[in-house]
């Protein structure tokens, strides 16, 4: 141990200090001692290198951790401190005048909606409660008493009645008929879709309600299937009534916008102009929700439900653009006819004026909804099992506007990203943004392409309503226009794609990739200007990609960092040129670029074909790639440009493959040379490549550098299999332990610390990934291929084989394909698989560290998958194996992974060893 | 003695544990480090992004409740596994009670749901790293100016601690302890998540 501070320290000691390895207590004492010795500070090491770890701060950052809403939610849980919030299960008060309050119904706009019975009466009745403290806020009594006299003038059957109100204790209360049923919300969360008839007949009840509230001149605001209440007796109800006054908005007032899933959930429903600026609602906007919603029943998806983030969302509803148009309802539901299809369309036309009114609207969607039978749809719901808790949980978010968060308010954003910021992407990126005005102040939603920003602002400034009619702006930064021309904070297109030429600061580069793409939206130069934005990539390009690249550490770090960095500003800024001309430009870089360029564009497809971004202006994720690829291969055109983008990818295949042969590692996890990038880039070109084949549909027919490339991996893999190290004992394969990541340094036990225990099999450069084996199994049936039998089976068997179930292969079609090439297969399979288990047994009897046995839960997809009963039926001492199986199995509960879960990590093994079990007591011999 | 010296006591007490005892600016800093991690694991299951932001909230409120009980001494787990236990549970709970519009899984992403992994889908590595850099700002926030300086400059720029002395005006031995004082730390902090 470290000595007391009078003695002096040894140079193991001191190396220790040195590095941080000690405990505080040890820290203390010993840096007491050589704070006052001499002699120790003298034998300090003139030169410390043991610290690399750290300089690599920067590595491969996934871009989700910048998404906005897990800004959000951190935010959120900042806020909301260690202590639980409290749960509906406390009820404020249990007698409230003549009524006796049974329970909670649910979180209204304003307070807590209650479950009650009168006294007398014994007539059940929900009564909304506004608490003492709110009573004090200015406004919410004003609402309160609001709703309480517009509920009550509202007297609809298909609006809930209100019965009686009064103030007991400092509460107010408003009691309302108690509606037994569901709401529409939980039904369609329930159903996924409703029958056509039933969808338009809620839809219809709702439109004739409506008519009501408009011919009143009030307007809902907020309809939405949540707000329609179905009753036992098939009626419809307008609920939550709140919202009717003009200078209400639900984006403002509504508290119970309180997480990132209900503000994602409560937009959709919203007509643009309602979005765009609330005080011009208005009773069409209603109609557009009632549209929204019926969309919504019949197909299963909101409206634009495939635009992404909440800002594209947003965007789609608001834009005047034709991309914006939401996929036709027949598109997604077939039994929907043309003319309701359109009808549902004008419904929700852009133009308020163009929409038809509620009467229209109750009249026409009873042709389609004589069918409708509401009663069996609630016993449906009623009776379909999906537990009612809440999707959302309920913290309190910090836009309470009756509470805004303190400060000056002036940027609420600021506010609640404050201690984020670090991580926050920069303003300087922001591309779009949408703001959304409301009575309590500025809903602002920014997108930088990838991540979406909602922020509130206080209105501070009444003078600011007047100004600005148009309140979609766009570009943060600010474009604006003079003479016809497009500027960028004050300069031109021209001047920015000189930028590229003169430049030489990154943070400045990548200010001028923003400015290019933003300037050339629309015009004949965006070729030129994707062009030039990849162009740098020819002395920057990486496989590394820095996805905060405005916090790079400028001028430290050297130049890899700030070929992150470059990265970091090109996947963020090229995909907005996705897919034309991006993706093309992309080919002829593949085609003819230098290596750095390559690698950069490799990069760059892979996450355009792995959807790998929520972007808006372009399809986002791999179902709009399919859609993309597939309409394209359906044109002659489009066509020839995939297939020369395929064959543009195999020229970067080929002209990386010299450089990448001089790569040692096969699975390497980190990279350390250009020729070990050039691998993962070959692999990564191979698998888009593989990707786009297969979205594009039968019309394209793969290029051979396709199969030649599975052909020389596999030639490859083979070889290194067959130079494997075997153990002298059993003649078998030597298993590896070596930290594959024990090169990190950090890793493995922090910073030089000693080696970690591992407890799995390293990766041995002989395996293959997932989908070139399964390539290869294809060759090898087309007879085009040579693939060791031993090789095959030891690679299926082995522990860190990355199997999953994807386009509907299963394991067990892997294994009978092998079995028609070699009817021996399934035995070596089961032999292989046995050794795996034997050295688990052997591990962990030795060490008695259950963590030894985790490696089991890495088999159980292939052994669901079929791997069990090939093991089962093949292995040769079944006794044996039934032993030791369950001698493992029985040890599972002692992994850490199953100390904190209710589950029983034995249950999957039952059948496994039962079969074990049988087949050892029939003693029949293997098949 | 060392005119530029700064003194701060060592013995900080790790983020879990200020957390555990209900320390606020402990779970603030707890929820910024851990929390992407934990959101980023969800993403990479295939869960939309408002989903993931929930299940994590989920996971977190989870935390919160039993952090007073956790035992990484006792239970031989590691925060990392824990949390991700935690995770993976709340997201199953959520697709349970949304069969019918179930989380939608894609690609690749769907090994790591469907094998009930007992790690997380990702490499520890890179947890490792990311929570290294988020930690770094957080320590950042609560170390004295001049001591962060001296470490940053020798530890992460990797400056000659002799010159960084120079500059600074201190003794060779000031950047040394300043250095490996804030090392400490964060190996410390580290262990905790993975050891």
């Amino acid at each position: 141990m470290i000595a007391t501070s009078t003695d002096c320290l040894s140079i193991e000691e001191l190396n220790r200090l040195l590095d941080g390895q000690l405990s505080s207590n040890e820290f203390d004492s010993a840096s007491k001692h050589v704070d006052q010795c001499e002699q120790c500070q003298s034998r300090i090491p003139e030169k410390w290198d043991a610290l690399s770890p750290i300089a690599k701060a920067d590595s491969e950052e996934d871009s989700v951790l910048a998404e906005s809403a897990c800004q959000f939610a951190v935010a959120q849980l900042m806020t909301a401190g260690t202590k639980v919030p409290h749960t509906s299960a406390d009820l404020p008060i249990d007698q409230i005048g003549p009524y006796e309050i049974l329970g909670q119904l649910g979180q209204g706009g304003m307070g807590m909606v209650c479950l009650a019975r009168h006294n007398r009466l014994k007539r059940q009745c929900a009564i909304k409660l506004l608490p003492p403290h709110r009573v004090m806020e200015p406004g919410w009594l004003d609402r309160f008493d609001r709703e309480m006299t517009t509920v009550a003038s509202l007297e609809h059957p298909g609006i809930v009645r209100a019965t009686d109100a009064g103030t007991h204790s400092d509460w107010h209360y408003l009691v309302m008929e108690y509606l037994d049923g569901m709401d529409v919300g939980k039904i369609a969360h329930r159903m996924g879709s409703l029958p056509v008839a039933d969808a338009c007949e809620i839809a219809r009840q709702s439109a004739v309600a409506l008519m009501h509230v408009h011919e009143t001149g009030l307007i809902h605001r907020d309809v939405k299937p949540s707000n329609l209440m179905l009753t036992r007796d098939g009626t419809v109800k307008l609920l939550d009534l709140g919202l009717v006054l003009a200078g209400d908005d639900p984006l403002a007032t509504d508290d119970r916008l309180t997480t990132v899933g209900h503000l994602m959930g409560t937009l959709p429903a919203m007509s643009p102009e309602q979005l765009l600026d609330s005080r011009k609602v208005q009773p069409a906007s209603d109609i557009y929700s009632l549209g929204a919603t019926l969309y919504r029943l019949v197909s299963g998806r909101w409206p634009h439900a495939n635009e992404g983030g909440l800002a594209a969302r947003v965007l789609a509803i608001t834009s005047e653009s034709n991309r914006s148009t939401p996929l036709p309802l027949s598109r997604l539901e077939p039994s929907v006819e043309p003319e309701l299809e359109s009808f549902v369309g004008q419904m929700m036309h852009r133009q308020p004026d163009q929409r038809p009114s509620g009467s229209i609207v109750a009249e026409r969607l009873a042709t389609w909804s004589g069918e409708a039978n509401l009663k069996a749809l609630l016993q449906r719901a009623e009776s379909t099992p999906v537990s009612d808790e809440p999707i959302t949980p309920s913290l309190p978010l910090a836009t309470n506007p009756a509470s805004p968060p303190p400060g000056d308010s002036k940027h609420t954003w600021t506010a609640w990203m404050g201690p984020l910021g670090w991580f926050a992407a920069a303003v300087l990126l922001a591309t779009v943004v949408i703001q959304i005005k409301t009575d309590k102040g500025l809903v602002t939603v920014t997108t930088d392409g990838k991540d979406t920003k909602v922020a509130v602002e206080e209105i501070q400034d009444s003078t600011e309503e007047t100004v600005s009619p148009s309140t979609e702006k766009s570009l943060a930064a600010g474009i604006a226009s003079t003479g016809g021309e497009k500027i960028y904070l004050g300069e031109n297109l021209d001047h920015w794609l000189g930028v590229f030429r003169r430049e030489q600061q990154m943070e400045r580069i990548g200010q001028a990739m923003q400015a290019v793409e933003l300037l050339s939206r629309n015009s004949p130069r965006r070729e030129e200007a994707a062009q030039v934005t990849l162009q740098l990539a020819d002395r920057y390009g990486t496989i590394f990609v820095n996805d905060y690249p405005d916090q790079a550490e400028s001028g430290t770090g050297g130049q890899t960092l700030v070929n992150r960095q470059y990265m970091g500003y090109l996947a963020q800024i090229y995909p907005l040129y996705f897919p034309a001309p991006g993706l093309f430009i992309l080919g002829d870089s593949l085609e003819k670029g230098n290596t750095q360029t390559q690698l950069a564009s490799t990069v760059l497809l892979h996450r355009f074909i792995s959807g790998q971004y929520d972007q808006w202006e372009f399809p986002l994720n791999r179902e709009s790639v399919r859609s993309y690829m597939s309409a394209a291969s359906n044109s002659s055109i489009g066509l020839k440009s995939i297939e020369k983008l395929l064959v543009q990818i195999g020229e970067a295949v080929q002209d990386l493959q010299p450089l990448a042969s001089q790569s040692m590692r096969r699975n390497a996890t980190n990279f350390l040379t250009l020729a070990d990038e050039a691998r993962t880039a070959r692999q990564m070109a191979w698998g888009s490549a593989v990707r786009i084949i297969e979205e594009s549909g039968p019309r394209v027919s793969p290029p051979d550098w396709i199969a030649e490339y599975v052909q020389e991996q596999v030639d490859e893999a083979v070889a290194d299999y067959e130079q494997r190290e075997i153990d002298p004992e059993t003649g078998q394969t030597k298993w590896d332990y070596t930290d594959p990541n024990s090169v990190y340094g950090f890793a493995s036990g922090g910073f030089g610390g000693g080696p970690q225990m591992t407890t799995t099999p390293t990766d041995p450069d002989w395996l293959l990934s997932r989908e070139l084996f399964l390539s290869a199994i294809e060759m090898r049936r087309e007879g085009r291929l040579d693939l060791p039998i031993q090789f095959a089976a030891e690679t299926l068997a082995h522990p860190r084989f990355n199997w999953y179930s994807m386009d509907g292969s299963s394991f067990n079609d892997v294994v009978q394909g092998l079995a028609t090439i070699d009817p021996e297969a399934p035995s070596l399979i089961a032999f292989h698989l046995d050794r795996s288990f034997q050295e688990m047994d052997r591990q962990f009897q030795a060490s008695q560290n259950a963590e030894w046995l985790r490696q089991l839960t890495y088999f159980e997809q292939r052994l669901k998958e079929g791997l069990a009963s090939v093991y089962t039926t093949h292995i040769n001492h079944p006794e044996q194996a039934h032993d030791r199986l369950e001698r493992l199995v029985n040890s599972m509960p002692k992994l850490s992974m199953y100390q904190q879960s209710t589950e029983d990590p034995k249950a999957f093994w039952h059948a496994m060893l039962n079969d074990l079990k049988q087949r050892s007591e029939s003693g029949a011999a293997p098949e | 003695m060392n005119p530029g010296a700064v003194e701060e006591p060592s013995t900080h007490p790790s983020l879990l544990e200020r957390a555990r005892y209900g320390d606020d600016e402990g779970w603030q800093m707890l929820v910024q480090v851990y929390g992407p991690i934990v959101y980023r694991w969800i993403r990479r299951c295939g869960a939309q992004s408002a989903d993931a932001a929930d299940v994590m909230q989920e996971t977190f409120l989870a935390v919160a409740k039993a952090l007073p009980r956790f035992n990484l001494d006792q239970t031989g787990a590691t925060f990392r596994g824990w949390l991700w236990t935690i995770a993976r549970n709340k997201l199953r709970d959520r697709q349970r009670a949304d069969q019918r519009s179930p989380i939608v899984l894609d690609g690749e992403a769907l090994q790591w749901a469907e094998r009930e992994s007992s790690d997380p889908p990702s490499e520890l590595a890179d947890d490792v790293q990311s929570i290294q850099n988020r930690m770094l700002q957080v320590l950042r926030q609560s170390t004295d100016p001049k001591t962060w300086q001296m470490f940053w400059r020798t530890a992460v720029e990797g400056c000659d601690p002799a010159t960084v002395a120079a500059d600074l005006n201190v003794s060779r031995w000031t950047v040394y302890k300043a250095r490996a004082r804030v090392l400490q730390r964060l190996r410390k902090e580290l262990e905790d998540f993975h050891r």
